[in-house]
Order: structure tokens, then C-alpha cells, then sequence
């Protein structure tokens, strides 16, 4: 919905320039080019790119090769740090890749200067990631980093395709594979650039085993782009880059060994189904009712209506567990050990849930998601790495509840902020899985309610507000109480105030707080009040923000908010003795198109009192890159009013 | 007394069996606001000959919350030279109830690859527990072995903050006199640390020291957290024997064992820097020369294995590969130097924005973090940093600038002080003008020069990219709602170290309009005043490091047919901190002056002064919020 995902046909295109580039030679185009004419902002600037996929029996196993060449010119001082690269390689217990053939000159005119062999290190990235590491030698401004190598994998899977865009612009770039036919991959590409060349053709009899006489067929792939863009990352408010960058996704669906076993990755949603309905690690965690039976008390399961039930679960697996930063959906996952131990992963708190709930008479599917950094998945065909994340959904009195119990602080029926990523995959094991939206809580708002009272003769202000937060508001306040004690929290609250304010009271109101509503009550003191003849009084004893979180000129991603907010203030302030008001703020009504967004301001006097109530809403969750300059305008509008509204007072 | 020295060389371990872990045993006064309690804090250290050492550690700390996670301290870094003998821990919850033991194998394994580094060797040993429910304690303890006896751990009996310590003990042994460690204790006042001679052996220990909390503009920790420094005067070092009794000795043993052979360099290369230079018989400006050659053919890689901790790799290899650490570069540029007949000196530094000094009256290999080189010019140093491609001669500002440092000269190790940069030389001056019209917005132009240590935080600008800039300039004029920089324009003169901005940019709505009246804050391109925080008792003195001095000039150009109706009255503060001084005045053609100096001095002050500095710091700010009011001319 969100990306644009195409899928690849067959065509053919006309042959252009550069797609071939020699090792260790630069051609002249190659030695003089200085400038990247489109984007003279580049530091450097890949002026050739190649790669290519194939597959090989290498010591009567059959290998999958990865053969690299690229060509990088350095263009500003700034580009140095395209000289440090990273050749990652993966492992598991029990098999490695090989990174081996490693060459890597720079050129500076004529003179080339290899990387030696000890020159060449390498480093840990994660378990099962690590990498061979080097930096070339002699470079400046106009010398060409030239390099290559091949990685030798065990793993199929690794045939991943290929990343178009990089954070520093290509000349051109262009990817290949022959791909026998016993290997069936499903391939997507991301982003809204374009293939310049697209070509795909069969070719007989290219790949054969030493144990097996027949000569396999193979697809014989070429897709290069030229000119192409660096990616450039948005600020604020941003869905993954993965959405938006260009890139062509391969992933295994199949492969039929030489002898003639076939064995399906994904192909189909049918085939996941299936795949889960009989598979080991997660299909298997599901059926824990009954270790989940006879460890919980029997009440949890069994006492109250079924909403009742559902909520004290929900909050009894909350408690319980403590999540380990891990999200796990693959492998490893150990329900009844992480329950021992009362710490697991995204995955197994969350079948810890379905299965309770489950246990408890509450039909409950589980829900493959991404988080908002992982992506969203392609709903083209099933990838299955694209999805990170377990959420749990419950039917209860026919309606249906979205649930993670992974963070304390996120109340029935809302999903933390990281989950906020539009949809995911209901696998249901009786049925077909299917999509399922993912629907943000709508009333999120922090409402700030004061009322200031001046006594001029002894230069002091006295006054108090209510805090009031909910939804996603009140999660972020009840965070941040419970991570700073009370003077450090109280100290923050009075730097949000413009003036040198000391709060002398800071109580929470918790009978009239719920677990999506937080009221809290200040009393504050003021000193060094004014005297002067006229004096303007900035009604915005707080404000939400004082700068626009936007600040690019221009945006190429859309703007997420991932939920709608809206932000309240009122003040009512007791006209000084000696003084009358001159003049109040001016009325403000704004609506975004769509009634995506409110931002209203109203004054007025009465009996002596100043009233003036402000209202910043945003409803849209998304706002598209075309839109960015009018909500661009409209936070700024909103920080304007807070920053530079005055109620003008005079003496009498 | 003496009859004991026979079992001092037992070590003493402590029981972990009689000890009570659970939170309540954690004494009254205690755990209250700190996010960690640290139980007992051992290090014993022997020295058995001058190739072989080793440390036992053990450490047990309550952690309260997660915040104090960070203080389980629970790694251990090794290297080639650097054995770990034996590591391992316990996991207690709340309770004192053991739930967890982890042994050698459970640790994870991992390279200590910063940041800054393309590689090191050295590796860690890191505690890999997940806590579940706090308060818990760990139990952490390791043995290192090492034939390296050049660098011995140094000790802070209480170094973070919010952490009790409710007892901390360093002993070290050593075989024979001439083995006995130097130690130097700082920052023992207020605190009651106990040292004890026995034998060969030397112990310092403490109690129940109570948390501390952090405040801004606090001396640097090592001005005030109780610590002890302990360097051998007999020691080996990856293949050497060393004596080192003070810093000219250090020196020596720098010269001889380190930096000696480092310095070749290839002929061709000789001949090169001598052609540059050719014809010019000033030192200091062959150095310039040098200097320009290195930044303009060189960059910063920082690759540390073995030796390399303290070694630089040789000039030769620099030159074939064009890039080095601060070790390698400074040792090159010292080579191209002496190439050229300029004599320059090799300097250990403590580096960073805090102003650490060497120890005067305490010589070690262990101190400082960084190198640059001393170039001597007519009775005075020019200290040159190698490892930037960007800054000019000579420029320190806020890295290695104004404390103690070692000099490594042919005849040994000096100590010197670097360049220090006066309040007044580090000059901010903003001048410029708007234009308002009729809606608000305002039109202009400022030109921002920098100077001294200010150049430092200004001339990067000149190496971002357009993107970047734009959102820099945004950001610096945040006060400035529905900022647009419309152009801009820089000039770095690295001769005088004096950078330059031209900005044209506009502006919509800055000022409210009221009816017939406008209203805006008067202080648009420099409103930035730093507000210290406000303590209920502040605990420690407080420093300005540096000093500064803004000077801002500008006009505002009203609208058509508008006057001007009351000005902020004239302002001038002096306090011993620094002066300020705020003034506008009406000239003709509808135009304001407005007129700003702020000079803020570097100083020392006792906590007693802190709410003094933070009241005038505050009456600056609210100055700077002056508002002008302007209204529409009556028609006459």
C-alpha cells in the first residue's frame, strides 16, 4: 500500500555505456570525471558497481558465489570515509561464509597502491555476523577506490539481491545472476527509482554436479540503474528507509536438490500456513495450554467475564515478564524456560499470552507484525523476514483487541509506539491467514488547564494546573515518572516554564487517573513580577513545543505520526490590581484539508478574568511528501502562537 | 605488628558465604536516591617480579534500578599481553537468594573496537546478564595475569554518580623494594581513607562513602573524586625494562625504547619536503609548510596492536599508506621536520574538552591520551595537532589547550603548559540588519566572525554539505521561527584563525501584530544564553574552562509608515563572571540600533558563588527577551 512494489518482467532494453569496467584500469572517463553533475553536493560518487550471483560445486558441495567490483571516486575531503569499508559474512554453529579473492588498489593517476594482506582485519558485527575490514592507503581528493571479492556461502537464503541506493550517488550500478533452475526465488523491487536495463533470458544446459549427469537450466538475470540518486534520510516523524530505499529484494522459495528432493521456502500464503500449522518452533509454542494450566493460578483463567479475564491475563503476563531487548521470532524460542525465568523475547512473551488467553476460553490468533524500524512487510507474496514481531489477537464479545504484553506501561487494548506500522498477517491455524489492520488508539492528548493569580505589592505570581494525558501522552508521562525520581522530575516540569517558576506541589491525581489517563496537579510561585506602565503577559505558561520539528525545506518520504494527537491549554488569569487589559490575542481557527488537523486560539475577559484556551490537533496518522510544506506551516503556525501570543496590559 | 607480615601474603579473600546480600542488609542511609550500592570494591594487586603481575578483582554491587545497570562494571579487557585467569559472577535477587552463576564461558566474548579505531587487539570479557526485577546484586570477580608491569591500575575509591559505596579497598605487594610502586592520592579531603605499610605491601581502604550527585559546570572528576594513581619505578613493557622516577626519565625511556628508529623516512620523500621548503630559512614557516603537507596528504586511522598502545608505526609506513593515529602522524610530521632542519618535540596529552594536567610531581607511562607535537619558535611552543585535516597551525582550542603536558626532548621529558586561550581573544561578532514589513516578517543579512576558541565552533561549517547547513543555521537561529536561509557564503582564514559567515535569510510572522502595534524580541541573532541549572545545595565548585566575549551590532529597518513606541531601557551588568551590556537607540529613517557585549570569564569559583553566577546568567536571558514595540504613524 505504502511502497511501491514492483514486480520484475521480462523485457529487454537497448544496451548502454559503462557496463563493463576492467579490473585495475581506469578508463578516461573514469580518471577525469570530477563532478557529479547531478548532485554536486556528493563527496564521492560510485562511478561503477557490479555484482553477480552464480552458483558453483566447490569441494562436492554446491556454493553460492558472490562476485564484487566497484569503483568509488572520492571527490571531497569529506568523501574519506567511503575509504573504510566492511565485507560482512555469516555464520551459524555450524557453517561460514568465505570472504575470500579480496584486491583493493587506489588509484591516484597512474599510481595504484594495494591494501596489503595484513592490512586486511577482521571484526566481530553480532553472533552471526562478522566482517573482513580495511581502509585503502594514499587517498585524496580525485583518487579512485577500486575493489573486489568473492564470498563463498553455504546458505542459499543469502542470495538477497541487490541494494541499488547507497548513501553517496552511483554512476551506474548493475547486478547479475544465473540462477539454475532448481532455485526458485521470489524478487521485489523497492523505491520509486526505476531500472534503466532489465533483462531476462534462459540459458541451457549451464549448471551441472559431479554426481549427477543432467545439465540444469538456468535464469540468466541483468538489471542495472545509472545515475542514481544518494538516499537521504528524512527527519522527524519517519516510517523505516528500507520503505523508501532503493533496492531489489531476492528471496528463496524453493529448491529442488540434484536428486530430486524439493523443498518449498515460501511461495505462497498457503504454503506458510501450511509450514505453520506442522513447523516446530513457533506452531509447537502455541500448544503450551497446558504447561500455562497448571502454572498460573486457577482463578486467572477461569474467574470473571471474559473481559475480565482477558485484562487480568493481559496484565498478569506483563508483570511476569521482563522483555530482553530480543525480538526472536525464528528460532530459539523457549516459552516454558522464558516463563521460569520471567524474561523473553518479543515472541515468547507474547505466546505466553495467546496461550493463556487461549487456556481461558478467549479465542486468540497470533499475529505476525514489523515494528515501524523493521519495514513494512510486501503484501505481494509472503516474506517472511520481513515480519519481526508477534502481537496477539483476541475476539472477545465479537469485538477484536490488538495486544503485546512486552511493555509495562502500555495498557489493554494499545500496542507500544514501535508497533504502530499499519497492518500485519493473522495466521490463523484453523483457517487461512489473512491481513489484518493495525489500528492506532485514537485519544491521545495532553490537556494543560492553569489559572495565575498576580500580587503586584509583593512581586510575586502564585497559580496551579492540571496535567492531564492520555493514550500515548500519558504512556510517555507514566515512562518518565517512573524513571526519575521526584525532585529531578519536578525540576524538569519547571523548566518547561518560560519564567523561573518553583513548584511548590506536585501531587497525581490517582483516583480520577485510569491506565490511559494520567492527571497530575501542580502548584507553582513566581517572582520578580513586573511593574512597568504596560506589560504584556505571554499566555503560555507552558508549551508543548517551542521549536518546529520540521525543519527541511523539502521532504522525499512521507511525514508519519504514527497516531493522531492532540495537544490542549487554557489559562484563566485574575486581572493584577492597577491593571486593565488592553488587548488579547488574536482569535486563530486553522483547519488542514481533510480535517486532518485543528489548530484553534480563543481570548476573552469577563469580570475581571482573562480566558484564553489554545488547541493544536493533528488526526492524520500519515501526511504525504506532496503535503509536507502545508503541515511544515501549520506546526509552524502552532509554535508561533505559543511563542508570540500577548495579553497586553495597562495600568489603570 | 611485624609478626603478622608473614600472612599478609595470604591473600585475602573474601567469604562470600558469610555475607548477606538481601536488601535490607544494606545499611540505614543507604540506597536511598542512588541507582547503585556498591557492597565492596576489592583490588589487590602483586607485583612478583618486574616481568610478572597480577590483579585479583572483586566487586559487589546492589543495583537499585535501571539506571544502575551501567554500574555492574562487569568486563575485563585482555589482549596479547594481558591474561585472564580466571572470570566469573553471581546473580542474587532482592532476597540475597542466589539465581544465577556464570562462568568463564558464559561471558561473551568480544573485540573492544571503538568508534574511532579500524581495528585493536584488544579484546573483553563481558558479563552477559539480563536482569529481571531490581534490586539485585552481582558478584563479579576476575584474576589477570601479565608480563607488561609498565601500567598498573590506577583506583577511584568512589567515581560515578548516585552509586554508595559502602566499602572500597586497592592493596598492592610486591617482591622486593625495588619494586615498591610510586602512589599518589588525590582528592582525599572530606573523605576517610585509610593507608597502611606492612612488609611489602601497601593498602588503602574506606567505608560508607554516600552517593554524590552530578552538577553542571563541576571540576572535572579527576579534580574531585577520591582516587589514587600507582606507577612502578622498575618495569617491563612489551620486551623493554624501564626505571622511570620522574618525567625526564620518562622521557628517556620514551626516547630510547619507543620513538627511536621510528623516525626514517624514505629519500624520495626527504627530497620532496626539501623542495617545498626551498629558499625559506624561517622555521616557523617551513613548519606552515610541513604542517599544510601533512593535512593535505594524510588522514586519521587509528589501528592499535601490541606495542602500538604506546609505539608510533614508523614514518616510513605513513608515508607508504598516507594515514596513522595521533602516535603515527605526530611521529611523521616530527620526521618531515627534522627533514627540513625544523627541530620538534613528541608530547603526551591528556586530550579532551575538560582540562586534565599531567601530575607534576608524579611521572607515568599510564598518563595522557593523546600526542601532538611542540614546535619551539623564539622562546615560546607552538603546539601542532596532526591528526585534523582542517584546523590551522597551531590551533588547540578546546582539545589539548591551557594544562600540563610532557615534552619529549633528546635529554628527557619537561613538563609545559600549552597554549591557553584568553576570554577576550575568543571573540563572537554578529552584525547585520532586517527589514520588517507590514505582516511581521522580516528580510536581512548578519555576518558572524569567530575567533580563539569560538573559530572551534564555527569553521566545520565550511566542510558540510548544503543540507546540513541549511539545518545548522535553523537550528542556531531556533529562536527564529519560519527560518529560511536564503544564501551563504564562508571564509576561513587559517592564516589569523578567523572564520567568516555571510547569511542572507528571511523570516515569517517574527513579529506579532497587535491591532495597530507590532511587537518583537529585539536580541534576533544571538539569543542563546546558557541558564545553569538551579540546585537546592550545591555540593561542588564550579569553572568556567573558558571564557568568551559577543559583540553584536545591528539595525532593524521598521516598516513604511511605523514608529517606533518604547524601547528596552539601556542595560549594563558587572559581576566578577563578566559584563554585559544591552543598548538600542532610534536613529533616522525609521531604524533601531541595537547594541550587545557579553563578556564571560574563564575562573575557578567556590560553590558558595554559584547562585551569584547563575542570577546574573538568568538576568542576562531575560534581557535578552526585551521586547520593542513599534506602532503605525498617526496620520497627521
Amino acid at each position: 500500500m505504502r511502497i511501491s512494489v514492483v514486480l520484475i518482467l521480462l523485457s529487454c532494453t537497448a544496451m548502454f555505456g559503462q557496463s563493463t569496467s576492467t579490473f585495475g584500469v581506469l578508463s578516461k572517463a573514469e580518471k577525469e570525471f570530477a563532478r557529479f553533475d547531478k548532485d554536486t553536493t556528493a563527496n564521492a560518487v560510485y562511478l561503477f558497481e557490479k555484482g553477480e550471483n552464480f552458483f558453483q560445486e566447490r569441494g562436492r558441495y554446491i556454493r553460492l558465489i558472490t562476485r564484487y567490483h566497484a569503483k568509488v571516486k572520492i571527490l571531497k575531503k569529506e568523501g574519506f570515509d567511503q575509504a573504510t569499508i566492511e565485507i560482512p559474512y555469516y555464520h551459524n554453529e555450524d557453517l561460514t561464509e568465505k570472504v575470500g579473492k579480496i584486491v583493493a588498489l587506489t588509484h591516484n593517476g597512474i599510481v595504484k597502491d594495494y591494501v596489503k594482506k595484513s592490512q586486511v582485519y577482521d571484526v566481530d558485527l553480532s553472533e552471526r555476523w562478522s566482517a573482513k575490514k580495511l581502509t585503502f592507503p594514499k587517498i585524496s581528493v580525485g583518487s579512485v577506490l577500486e575493489y573486489t571479492y568473492e564470498v563463498e556461502s553455504p546458505f542459499f537464503f543469502n542470495l538477497s539481491g541487490w541494494k541499488f541506493q547507497a548513501d553517496i550517488p552511483k554512476v551506474y550500478t548493475e547486478y547479475n545472476a544465473k540462477i539454475p533452475g532448481n532455485w526458485v526465488y521470489n524478487r521485489s523491487l523497492i523505491g520509486s527509482l526505476e531500472l534503466d536495463f532489465n533483462d531476462a533470458k534462459l540459458e541451457k544446459n549451464c549448471f551441472s554436479v559431479s554426481w549427477v549427469p543432467n545439465e540444469a537450466s538456468c535464469e540468466v538475470l541483468k538489471y542495472a540503474m545509472r545515475d542514481v540518486p544518494a538516499f537521504k534520510e528524512s527527519e522527524a516523524f519517519m516510517l523505516s528507509s528500507s520503505n523508501y530505499r532503493s533496492n531489489l529484494e531476492f528471496q528463496l522459495a524453493q529448491y529442488t536438490t540434484f536428486k530430486g528432493a524439493k523443498r518449498k521456502f515460501t511461495k505462497t500464503w498457503r504454503d506458510v500456513d501450511e509450514e505453520f500449522r506442522t513447523e516446530k518452533n513457533i506452531g509447537q509454542q502455541l500448544r503450551k495450554k497446558n504447561f500455562f494450566e497448571k502454572n498460573v493460578p486457577a482463578e486467572l483463567l477461569t474467574q470473571g467475564t471474559a473481559m475480565e479475564r482477558a485484562k487480568n491475563i493481559y496484565s498478569f503476563v506483563q508483570n511476569h515478564y521482563t522483555w530482553n531487548k530480543k525480538y526472536r521470532l525464528w528460532r530459539d524460542n523457549k516459552v516454558k524456560k522464558a516463563f521460569e525465568e520471567g524474561k523473553g523475547s518479543i515472541a515468547e512473551i507474547n505466546i505466553t499470552l495467546i496461550n493463556l488467553l487461549n487456556a481461558a476460553g478467549i479465542e486468540t490468533k497470533m499475529m505476525m507484525s514489523s515494528t515501524r524500524n523493521h519495514g513494512l512487510p510486501k503484501k505481494t507474496h509472503p516474506v517472511i523476514s520481513d515480519f519481526n514481531y508477534i502481537l496477539a489477537k483476541a475476539t472477545i464479545e465479537g469485538k477484536d483487541y490488538l495486544l503485546d504484553a512486552t511493555d509495562k506501561f502500555v495498557p489493554f487494548g494499545m500496542l507500544p509506539y514501535r508497533c504502530l506500522n499499519y497492518y500485519g498477517r493473522v495466521m490463523d491455524f484453523d483457517n487461512e491467514s489473512y491481513w489484518q489492520n493495525i489500528v492506532p488508539e485514537v485519544d491521545n492528548k495532553r490537556v494543560i488547564r492553569a489559572q495565575i493569580s498576580y500580587d503586584l505589592e509583593n512581586g510575586i505570581a502564585k497559580g496551579g494546573f492540571n496535567d492531564i494525558s492520555t493514550g500515548y501522552e500519558s504512556i510517555r508521562q507514566r515512562k518518565k515518572l517512573s524513571e526519575m525520581d521526584e525532585d529531578a522530575y519536578v525540576s524538569e516540569a519547571e523548566g518547561n516554564f518560560e519564567d523561573d517558576v518553583f513548584i511548590t506541589d506536585h501531587v497525581i491525581n490517582e483516583q480520577n487517573s485510569n491506565e490511559k489517563r494520567l492527571i497530575q496537579q501542580f502548584k507553582f510561585e513566581l517572582e520578580d513580577i513586573f511593574k512597568e506602565q504596560e506589560i504584556f503577559v505571554n499566555p503560555f505558561l507552558i508549551r508543548f513545543f517551542d521549536e518546529n520539528p520540521f525543519k527541511a525545506e523539502e521532504r522525499n518520504y512521507p511525514v508519519d505520526f504514527g497516531y493522531p494527537r492532540k495537544y490542549e491549554f487554557a489559562l484563566s488569569m485574575a486581572v493584577p490590581e492597577g491593571y486593565k487589559v488592553k488587548s488579547l490575542p488574536e482569535k486563530v481557527g486553522l483547519q488542514l484539508p481533510g480535517e486532518a488537523g485543528l489548530l484553534k486560539l480563543n481570548s476573552s475577559e469577563e469580570f475581571g478574568t482573562v480566558s484564553v484556551s489554545f488547541e493544536f490537533s493533528v488526526n492524520a496518522t500519515q501526511i504525504s511528501s506532496k503535503a509536507y510544506e502545508l503541515i511544515k506551516t501549520f506546526f509552524g503556525k502552532a509554535v508561533e502562537i505559543q511563542n508570540q501570543s500577548y495579553i497586553v496590559l495597562e495600568k489603570v | 605488628m611485624r609478626l603478622l607480615i608473614g600472612m599478609i601474603l595470604v591473600p585475602l579473600f573474601l567469604c562470600s558465604q558469610s555475607l548477606d546480600y538481601s536488601i535490607s542488609s544494606i545499611p540505614q542511609g543507604f540506597g536511598k536516591g542512588s541507582n547503585a550500592v556498591v557492597r565492596s570494591n576489592v583490588m589487590e594487586v602483586n607485583i612478583a617480579s618486574i616481568k610478572s603481575m597480577s590483579a585479583s578483582y572483586k566487586r559487589i554491587v546492589t543495583i537499585m534500578n535501571e539506571t544502575g545497570n551501567e554500574h555492574v562494571k562487569g568486563y575485563v579487557s585482555y589482549d596479547d599481553g594481558i591474561r585472564v585467569k580466571d572470570v566469573s559472577a553471581k546473580i542474587y535477587n532482592s532476597n540475597g537468594e542466589l539465581i544465577e552463576k556464570l562462568k568463564r564461558n558464559d561471558f561473551i566474548d568480544v573485540s573492544a573496537v571503538d568508534g574511532g579505531s579500524l581495528y585493536t587487539d584488544s579484546r573483553m570479557l563481558l558479563l552477559n546478564y539480563f536482569p529481571v526485577e531490581y534490586p539485585y546484586t552481582v558478584e563479579f570477580d576476575y584474576t589477570i595475569s601479565s608480563s607488561n608491569t609498565g601500567m598498573l591500575p590506577y583506583w577511584y575509591f568512589q567515581g560515578d554518580f548516585l552509586v554508595d559505596v559502602l566499602y572500597s579497598k586497592y592493596s598492592v605487594s610486591y617482591k622486593s623494594p625495588e619494586l615498591k610502586p610510586k602512589i599518589k592520592e588525590k582528592n582525599f579531603d572530606g573523605f576517610h581513607i585509610e593507608r597502611e605499610e606492612i612488609g611489602n605491601s601497601i593498602v588503602y581502604s574506606t567505608k560508607n562513602i554516600k552517593m554524590l550527585r552530578d552538577e553542571a559546570l563541576r571540576p572535572s572528576r579527576t579534580n574531585i573524586m577520591p582516587h589514587i594513581l600507582v606507577a612502578p619505578s622498575n618495569f617491563y613493557y612489551e620486551g623493554f625494562e624501564g626505571k622511570i622516577q620522574d618525567w625526564k626519565e620518562v622521557g628517556q625511556w620514551m626516547n630510547t625504547k619507543i620513538l627511536s628508529g621510528q623516525e626514517v623516512l624514505p629519500e624520495s620523500t626527504v627530497n620532496k619536503v626539501k623542495s617545498l621548503v626551498a629558499g625559506i630559512e624561517d622555521n616557523l614557516e617551513k613548519a606552515k609548510i610541513i604542517f599544510k603537507y601533512v593535512q593535505e596528504n594524510t588522514r586519521y586511522i587509528s589501528v592499535q596492536v601490541g606495542i602500538g598502545g604506546i609505539r608510533p608505526i614508523s614514518a616510513q609506513e605513513v608515508d607508504q599508506v598516507k594515514y596513522g593515529d595521533c602516535k603515527g602522524l605526530s611521529n611523521y610530521t616530527k620526521s618531515l621536520l627534522a627533514a627540513v632542519g625544523v627541530e620538534s618535540f613528541y608530547v603526551h596529552v591528556e586530550a579532551g574538552k575538560d582540562k586534565v594536567n599531567l601530575e607534576e610531581d608524579f611521572a607515568s607511562l599510564a598518563q595522557g591520551n593523546h600526542v601532538i607535537l611542540a614546535l619551539p619558535y623564539k622562546g615560546q611552543y607552538y603546539w601542532l595537532d596532526s591528526t585534523s585535516q582542517i584546523i590551522p597551525f597551531g590551533y588547540i582550542a578546546d582539545f589539548t589547550d591551557d594544562r600540563d603536558v610532557l615534552v619529549i626532548k633528546p635529554e628527557g621529558g619537561e613538563l609545559h603548559r600549552t597554549r591557553s586561550y584568553g576570554d577576550e581573544q575568543n571573540i563572537q561578532q554578529t552584525t547585520g540588519w532586517y527589514r520588517i514589513d507590514h505582516q511581521g516578517n522580516i528580510e536581512g543579512e548578519v555576518n558572524i566572525k569567530t575567533q580563539g576558541t569560538q573559530y572551534g565552533d564555527h569553521y566545520y561549517l565550511d566542510t558540510m554539505e548544503a543540507l546540513e547547513i541549511d539545518k545548522y543555521y535553523k537550528n542556531y537561529w531556533s529562536n527564529v521561527n519560519n527560518f529560511h536561509l536564503l544564501s551563504y557564503g564562508f571564509e576561513n582564514d587559517k592564516e589569523n584563525v578567523r572564520f567568516e559567515e555571510d547569511v542572507k535569510f528571511k523570516a515569517e510572522k517574527y513579529a506579532t501584530t497587535l491591532e495597530e502595534k507590532m511587537m518583537f524580541v529585539a536580541n534576533t541573532f544571538n539569543n542563546h544564553q546558557y541558564i545553569p541549572p538551579r540546585y537546592r545545595a550545591r555540593n561542588f565548585p564550579f569553572e568556567i574552562q573558558r571564557g568568551f566575549l559577543d559583540k553584536d551590532e545591528y539595525r532593524i529597518k521598521l516598516p513604511e509608515g511605523y514608529e517606533v513606541e518604547s524601547l528596552p531601557d539601556e542595560t549594563d551588568l558587572t559581576s566578577e563572571f563578566g559584563r554585559f551590556h544591552l543598548s538600542f537607540s532610534a536613529i533616522e529613517n525609521g531604524e533601531i540600533q541595537v547594541s550587545r557585549n557579553i563578556l564571560l570569564k574563564k575562573g575557578h569559583y567556590p560553590k558558595e558563588d554559584y547562585q551569584a553566577f547563575r542570577s546574573f546568567m538568568r538576568s542576562i536571558a531575560k534581557h535578552d527577551k526585551s521586547k520593542i514595540i513599534i506602532h503605525k504613524k498617526t496620520q497627521p
